[in-house]
């Protein structure tokens, strides 16, 4: 028993051994030479070795050692107030609100950074709060709802980021640095600052430890006497502010938030006091290792990569390495079993929804701008001279969503996880991988480059999502690995990016879901896919369905469960791929389209693959018009305007059903 | 050797030369729209200002010279051209870069589309952008005008020679934000610019195949005594944080009182980019 205790704390030391002999060999040839006191104390002005140690070098190594502090307390804090081993500050969505808030004051408000840039930055990340807090507080912050909450909030703030970026790329150069973490100190000045603030933070942390000691017991805590709801909004709130003043101060660490309580758990911690314990040592060792790392690769290469995407490229992979291992004892799938009425009149919905898309279509086709940037309704030749540029890009947008949603819809009832989505799984993470390899062995892409890089690339999370599947039953097992092929994929663009090659313009305006370099042959056999894709959806209806009453039931009725589930996530693969390499990895439609129709009362069967079919369709045709026309002479990329429609009115349909049902 | 295979290349690259033989002619009347914002400077200075050219509004901020003449169509952003406009504007030729190859085939359907790879070809950029000035003049049918360009830009580099002298060794950068900044070095335009001056790089990293390297505020060191010009647009951030930063104020160069603040010059330009780097390093020296 003892040796058990014991353990935690050897794999932390050997963490921090790490860490220090790396800081040493980065940094002993800077330091030989100079004296301990030269180096705490301010050095003269014409001794340019001190002044580099003493204002860049050292207090670079306290920042990543505070940071990666703040940053793993803040994602453990997360985890075991939300019981949930994907919550992190990532998933919630508090750093994308702070670069969303820096984006908008580097803009617009340009003096408020000038003044102060913590400012804006905690500013963003408390508004997200903000919102995660008032839908989760409606819902006694029940995890499923304000993970949700958080990650469609943070989807929404990164897709405003990306639409800023792509509309004034000269300018927010810096948004990408700040957006990859960088560590850069040029003296102690913003150390002075955070520190305080971090220190401020775990005290409270330390405060509520019997409480949250309280909170594993769950229910039961409730009949204690234990006011859980105030436990968890105070400790979710010590959390999103660690997160909220390390973003502020150095940009965005991706993946640590979730590393850091990760190798907490894996090396044994048990109790939440050491496991908090565990996870901030974790999380500073972590970010000292990745950062001095970074500067020896600088200082050998001359090339300077961001210390937050790094740890994102690095911390992936080995995150799911950990969770492939272990296991997943803790993990608790995210249920979406709201209680949704089904419409009495599906039949008269769906001929709703298909009289809107034909309208949405329509208007599509016909309504456009002319060069003065007036509203026009083309006729005659100057409409047939448009048609090859507004028809091709309206049949992909709505083949892309219908697809989408079909996956979706087949992923969200085969793992009955409420989170399921191909976005989330990592197949579009996977295609976008596949075009990124391929842009720097290929000089000048063409589309049919791009078309094998893309298939090879969701291939091959299709290989290692069976190779997973062979190994475990757990439907998490799929999400996890999704949801770090996604941050890798998000860290090695904002690495390229901050380099400043221009190659990403390609890329940034392909992850935006750019339809515009979509040839009509491409369209139309995205439209083949995607009325084949609805015919095979239908067909596993039923089969489907055992499967949202469980494994056991769906073997009862005689399902072959392994090869049954290798089939639909295959399908669902190949389905993305398909959509992806249209409208990019971050359209969301996959996700959201399948919630609206439950939502609004399909729930289940034919009327629910329909249904969410339709709504991908409507939904991706809206935001082919409006991208086009909105902002006029810009273009909007489709996928991004369909993540920017579809966001407020799936928060509004989640909201409304929720409270309906917390009603009954 | 290396000149005559470069002009059979570009020769082999012109594979629509029938439409082009007969857009010469009418070289008057041409409408060209263009998707490069180097490309187009050189546009305007050899009298076929584009019809359409992306991001119209940013060109004051990044570009400057020569100035934009009224009246030309925002195409919207290089990321994503607005093809209907593009189709409306009826234009007679498309002028492109290498990254944009991608949506060449829907150029294509609209008007001829011509490419001029300029940056990233493992070279310094003038020779190529020389040949590009030449190229399009012979294109547009304003030959005359281009190579006149082209003198007209070495005799002024030329020029500007003997005065930049007293600067020696000199760095140009931009700062990104208050902790990281961008270098420019081998490869790139404004190192050409230098090398015809006769002055040296006090930034001796190795840079990107576009010609700058990213590099902390720490980094700075290494320009030591040496001038340093940090170019507009500067971050409102980084104009309040230097005065007070001590790591700044105990750089070589700032206790000489050899950093300055400098114009924007578009560092993927044309002729008209180099001229105007060369002329506001002239200016400093007074």
């Amino acid at each position: 028993m003892r040796r058990n205790a014991l353990q935690p704390w050897l794999w932390i030391g050997v963490l921090w051994l790490a860490a220090l002999g790396i800081a040493a060999i980065n940094l002993w040839p800077s330091f030989t030479g100079l004296s301990l006191v030269s180096l705490i104390s301010t050095p003269s002005p014409d001794n340019s070795r001190a002044i580099l140690a003493h204002y860049s070098l050292l207090p670079r190594l306290v920042m990543a050692g505070v940071c990666g502090f703040a940053l793993g307390l803040s994602g453990m804090l997360f985890q075991h107030v939300l019981r949930n081993p994907l919550a992190s500050p990532s998933t919630l969505g508090v750093e994308a609100g702070a670069q969303l808030a820096l984006g908008a004051a580097m803009l617009w408000f340009p003096a408020i950074l000038g003044w102060n840039r913590d400012i804006s930055t905690a500013l963003g990340g408390f508004a997200v709060m903000g919102i995660v807090f008032a839908v989760g507080w409606k819902f006694k912050f029940s995890p499923v709802v304000v993970i949700l909450t958080g990650m469609v909030t943070g989807l929404y703030c990164t897709a405003i980021v990306t639409l800023l970026t792509l509309m004034n790329d000269h300018y927010l150069a810096g948004l990408f640095i700040w957006g990859g973490g960088s560590l850069n100190q040029n003296d102690w000045r913003q150390l002075a600052a955070l520190a305080p603030k971090i220190a401020g933070c775990t005290l409270l942390a330390l405060i509520l430890l019997k409480q949250l000691e309280v909170l594993t017991l769950g229910d039961a805590a409730q009949a204690l006497g234990v006011r859980v709801q105030t436990i968890r909004a105070s400790a979710l709130f010590i959390a999103v502010a660690l997160t909220a003043f390390t973003v502020s101060a150095v940009g965005i660490i991706g993946f640590l938030g979730l590393a850091a309580p990760a190798i907490a758990r894996a090396v044994g911690a048990r109790r939440i006091a050491s496991r908090l314990v565990a996870a901030s040592l974790a999380g500073a060792a972590l970010l000292i290792i990745v950062d001095q790392l970074v500067q020896l690769y600088s200082t050998a290469t001359g090339t300077a990569l961001p210390t937050g995407a790094v740890t994102a490229v690095i911390g992936a992979p080995v995150l799911l390495l950990l969770m492939l291992r272990r296991n997943m004892p803790n993990a608790i799938a995210v249920q979406g079993r709201a209680l949704i009425v089904a419409t009495a009149r599906p039949r008269s919905l769906l001929a709703g929804l298909a009289l809107l898309l034909v309208t949405v279509a329509l208007v599509a086709v016909f309504v456009g701008r002319g060069i003065d940037a007036g509203w026009a309704s083309q006729t005659g030749d100057v409409l047939r001279s448009l048609l090859p540029w507004r028809v091709p890009r309206l049949v992909a947008a709505i083949s892309a969503g219908v697809l989408l949603a079909l996956s979706g819809s087949l992923l969200q009832r085969l793992t009955g996880n409420a989170l399921a989505s191909p976005e989330v799984l990592g197949v579009s993470a996977g295609t976008a991988l596949g075009l990124l390899c391929m842009l720097f062995v290929v000089a000048q892409p063409t589309y049919g480059h791009r078309l094998i890089a893309g298939f090879s690339g969701a291939a091959m999370v299709l290989a290692v999502l069976f190779a997973v599947n062979r190994r475990s039953h757990a439907g998490n097992q799929f999400l996890l690995f999704g949801v770090s092929l996604g941050a890798l994929l998000t860290a090695l663009v904002s690495v390229i990016l901050a380099s400043g090659d221009p190659r990403a313009l390609f890329l940034l305006s392909w992850m935006a879901g750019s339809t515009y370099g979509v040839t009509s042959t491409l369209a139309w056999i995205s439209a083949v896919f995607a009325v084949v894709g609805v015919a095979l959806a239908i067909l596993l209806a039923r089969p489907l369905q055992q499967f949202t009453l469980g494994d056991v039931s769906a073997h009862a009725h005689g399902v072959d469960i392994q090869r049954f589930r290798a089939l639909i996530l295959g399908l669902s693969a190949l389905l993305t791929a398909i959509a992806t390499l249209v409208v990019g990895p971050l359209s969301f439609v996959g996700l959201m389209a399948p919630h609206l129709a439950q939502r609004l009362g399909l729930p289940r069967g034919t009327a629910h693959i329909l249904g969410s079919a339709m709504f991908g369709a409507v939904l991706m045709a809206t935001a082919d018009f409006v991208g086009r026309t909105i902002y006029f002479p810009w273009q909007l990329p489709t996928g991004l305007v369909a993540t920017l429609l579809g966001g407020p009115v799936f928060a509004v349909l989640m909201i409304r059903s929720s409270s309906k049902s917390t009603q009954h | 050797m290396t000149a005559l295979s470069r002009r059979a290349f570009l020769l082999g690259s012109m594979t629509l030369t029938p439409t082009f033989t007969t857009l010469r002619s009418a070289a008057s009347t041409l409408r060209v729209v263009c998707l490069d914002y180097g490309l187009a400077q050189t546009l305007i200075e050899i009298g076929v200002p584009p019809v359409g050219l992306i991001d119209t509004p940013s060109w004051s901020d990044w570009a400057v010279e020569p100035p934009l003449p009224l009246g030309i169509a925002n195409m919207g952003s290089a990321h994503e051209i607005n093809m209907e406009l593009l189709q409306l504007l009826k234009p007679d030729l498309i002028l492109s870069t290498p990254y944009l190859e991608w949506v060449r085939p829907q150029l294509e359907l609209i008007a001829p589309v011509k490419s001029f790879p300029i940056h990233a070809l493992g070279t310094s950029p003038y020779p190529n952008i020389v040949a590009a000035t030449l190229e399009l003049g012979r294109l547009l049918g304003r030959s005359v005008e281009a190579e006149a360009l082209v003198e007209r830009t070495e005799n002024e580099l030329e020029a500007a020679k003997g005065q930049a002298q007293q600067l020696g060794k000199l760095a140009v950068m931009t700062f990104i934000d208050p902790r990281n900044i961008r270098f420019y070095g081998p490869g790139g335009n404004f190192q050409d610019v230098l090398d015809r001056l006769g002055l040296e790089n006090a930034w001796t990293r190795p840079a990107n195949e576009w010609g700058f390297s990213d590099a902390g505020m720490a980094d700075l060191f290494e320009v030591g005594e040496n001038w340093l010009f940090y170019m507009d647009p500067v971050p409102a951030d980084v104009l309040t944080a230097l005065p007070g930063s001590p790591l700044w104020q105990s750089m070589p160069f700032v206790q000489k009182g050899r950093a300055r603040r400098m114009e924007s010059v578009l560092m993927f330009g044309t002729l008209p980019s180099m001229t105007r780097l060369a002329r506001l390093l002239v200016k400093a020296t007074t």
